[in-house]
C-alpha cells in the first residue's frame, strides 16, 4: 500500500437491524472521527425506521427486503465496496459497540503492515484484558482463539470481534463468499485458506447500548458447536469454493454495472 | 359395514313371522361372530375371502345357520374351539374350508398361493386403494405444476414401490429373505425409513441451495433499490441544491 492515504477510497460498512435509536449516532460518529470514510448502512430487514434514520444522516443505505443475518448483510456491504472500487472497508456495527475513534488505528496498522496485512481486526483482549464480557463468552472466545491460532499459525486473540478492516483483496474475497450465521470466526479461517493475512490492534468497545448481541445466551451452545463444526469442515475443504464464484459478472466485478444502459433508458423515457 | 349387519339383525327381529332366511354379509374376521350373535335361526352368513376366526360356535349350532364362503381354500373359517359346531346337522357350510384351529390363520391360508402372503384380503384392498390414491395424487400435483418433475420422479418411485408391494404381497417375504431379516414387517420398516431419510436429505440440500439463491436475490434487490434512489436523487439534484436540503 504505497498509495498515499488521501488517494485511497475508504468505506465504513454499518450492518444494522432495528437500530433506529442508535444508527444515526453511529453514522454521525463515523463522520466526525473518520471523515475520509464513506458510509454505507446495510439495513438487514429492519421493521423500524433504521433506514430512514441512516439516510437522514446522509449515509448510503442498502435495505434488504428481509433479514439475511449478519453474514448476508456484511456480504452486501463488501459487494458494494467492490462494485464501487473501494480500497479499504471497515465494519462498524450499527449498535454502537465499535468506537469510530479506533478506525484510524486499524487503518494505520493496515498501512504500516502493507502487503503483510489483508485484514486488521480490533481486538478487545490484545494486551489489555480489561474488556468485561460474560464469562461464558470469554471462555468461548478463548477456545476459538486457541483453535484458530493453532490452525492458522497466526496470533488470534479476539476471533469474534466484528470490528475489522479489509483491504482490496479482503473485500474481493468477502464479496464473493461470506459465511452465514455467525461469520466472524469462519471469516478468519477463510482468509487463511486463501493465503490472506490477519493482524490485530487493541481497541476498546462499548458495552452494547441499544439492541442485542447477535449471539444470545441460550444459543451460545449452538453457536459454539456450529462454529467449531464450520472450522473443521473449513479445514477439510482447504480452499472454500463459493457457490457464487462462477459468475463474476453477477457481482459486477468485471464490467461495472450497466447503469449506462439504465440511464439511457431513463433518458429515453423522459424524452 | 357393521351397521349393515346390525340393520339386517334388526330387520330379522322385527319380522319374526316371516320365515324366509336372511342373508347376512360379513366383511372381515371379527364380524363373523357379530353376525352369528345377531342372526335369526336359519339365516345365511356370507363370508368374503380370507380367514375368519369363529368364537361363537355354540350360537352357530343353536341357530342352525348356514355359512357361505367365496370358494374352497379362499374363505377359511377357523374354529377357536374344537370345531364341534360343524358336526351338527343343522349347521351347513358352502364353498369354504374349515381351518385347523391349532394353526395360526396365516399358515392355513393357501400356502401355495404366493399372492396370499401374510396380508388378509381386506388389508390388501386398503393398501391397494391407499397407494393407488397416493400415486394419483402425486401425478395430479405434477400435472398442476405444483411439484417439479425432478422431485416428482423421486416421489413417484416411492409411490410405485408401495403399489408394487401392495399387489405382490409375497414380494415382502422375498425382500426380507434377501436382506436376511426374518420378519417381513421389519424389512419394510427399514426400507421405508431409509427411503424417508434420503428424501428428507434431498429436501434439505434443495432448501440450502434455495436459501443461498434467495440471499443473493435479496442482496441484488437491495442494491438495485439503492442505485435507483441514488439515480433519482441525482435527477432531483438541481432542485435539491436550490433548496439547500437533501432529498431522497
Amino acid at each position: 500500500m504505497s498509495v498515499p492515504d488521501a488517494q485511497l477510497k475508504k468505506l465504513a460498512i454499518v450492518p444494522a437491524l432495528n437500530e433506529a435509536g442508535m444508527v444515526g449516532r453511529v453514522v454521525r460518529d463515523i463522520r466526525r472521527h473518520a471523515p475520509d470514510f464513506d458510509i454505507v448502512v446495510i439495513d438487514d430487514g429492519s421493521t423500524d425506521t433504521t433506514a430512514a434514520h441512516a439516510r437522514a444522516q446522509g449515509a448510503v443505505v442498502i435495505a434488504h427486503p428481509f433479514n439475511l443475518g449478519i453474514g448476508g448483510a456484511m456480504q452486501s456491504g463488501y459487494k458494494y465496496a467492490l462494485r464501487n472500487g473501494y480500497d479499504v472497508a471497515v465494519q462498524i456495527d450499527g449498535d454502537g459497540q465499535h468506537k469510530p475513534t479506533h478506525i484510524h488505528d486499524l487503518l494505520a496498522k493496515l498501512e504500516t503492515e502493507g502487503p503483510e496485512a489483508d485484514m486488521v481486526t480490533g481486538s478487545r483482549f490484545l494486551g489489555h484484558p480489561g474488556y468485561k464480557v460474560p464469562i461464558g463468552r470469554r471462555v468461548g472466545n478463548l477456545i476459538f482463539a486457541l483453535v484458530l491460532t493453532t490452525l492458522t499459525r497466526q496470533r488470534v486473540t479476539d476471533p469474534t470481534s466484528g470490528f475489522r478492516m479489509a483491504n482490496r483483496r479482503g473485500i474481493e474475497l468477502f464479496a464473493r463468499d461470506y459465511p452465514h450465521d455467525y461469520p466472524e470466526v469462519e471469516a478468519i479461517l477463510m482468509l487463511y485458506a486463501h493465503r490472506l493475512r490477519l493482524h490485530e490492534v487493541h481497541v476498546e468497545m462499548n458495552q452494547r447500548g441499544y439492541g442485542r448481541s447477535s449471539i444470545k445466551y441460550p444459543q451460545s451452545a449452538y453457536y459454539m458447536i456450529k462454529v467449531l463444526l464450520a472450522i473443521f469442515i473449513g479445514v477439510l475443504r482447504r480452499r472454500p469454493t463459493p457457490i457464487e464464484a462462477q459468475g463474476t459478472e453477477a457481482l459486477g466485478i468485471d464490467p461495472p454495472p450497466d447503469t449506462g444502459e439504465l440511464t439511457a433508458l431513463a433518458e429515453e423515457r423522459r424524452s | 359395514m357393521k351397521r349393515l349387519v346390525v340393520i339386517a339383525g334388526v330387520a330379522g327381529a322385527l319380522l319374526p313371522s316371516i320365515a324366509t332366511a336372511e342373508e347376512i354379509k360379513v366383511v372381515s374376521g371379527p364380524d363373523l361372530n357379530d353376525a352369528i350373535v345377531l342372526a335369526e335361526p336359519g339365516d345365511v352368513i356370507v363370508l368374503p375371502a380370507g380367514a375368519h376366526l369363529l368364537t361363537e360356535g355354540e350360537a352357530l349350532e343353536e341357530k342352525n345357520l348356514t355359512l357361505r364362503g367365496a370358494g374352497e381354500d379362499v374363505t377359511v373359517v377357523i374354529p377357536s374351539g374344537g370345531g364341534e359346531a360343524f358336526d351338527d346337522d343343522g349347521v351347513s357350510t358352502e364353498r369354504l374350508t374349515i381351518g385347523d384351529p391349532l394353526q395360526p390363520a396365516e399358515e392355513s391360508d393357501a400356502p401355495d398361493d404366493d399372492a396370499g402372503g401374510a396380508i388378509s384380503g381386506k388389508a390388501q384392498v386398503i393398501a391397494l386403494v391407499a397407494t393407488a390414491g397416493i400415486f394419483l395424487f402425486i401425478l395430479e400435483l405434477v400435472r398442476r405444476r405444483r411439484l417439479a418433475e425432478r422431485y416428482a420422479i423421486l416421489w413417484m418411485g416411492a409411490g410405485f414401490a408401495l403399489l408394487v408391494l401392495s399387489i405382490w404381497t409375497g414380494g415382502l417375504d422375498v425382500i426380507a429373505d434377501a436382506m436376511g431379516i426374518q420378519e417381513p414387517a421389519n424389512a419394510i420398516f427399514l426400507l421405508a425409513f431409509a427411503l424417508g431419510f434420503l428424501l428428507l436429505l434431498n429436501l434439505s440440500v434443495a432448501s440450502s441451495r434455495l436459501s443461498e439463491e434467495t440471499k443473493i436475490l435479496a442482496q441484488e434487490v437491495a442494491r438495485l433499490d439503492q442505485e435507483l434512489r441514488a439515480q433519482q436523487a441525482q435527477d432531483a439534484a438541481p432542485v435539491a441544491v436550490e433548496d439547500g436540503s437533501e432529498k431522497t
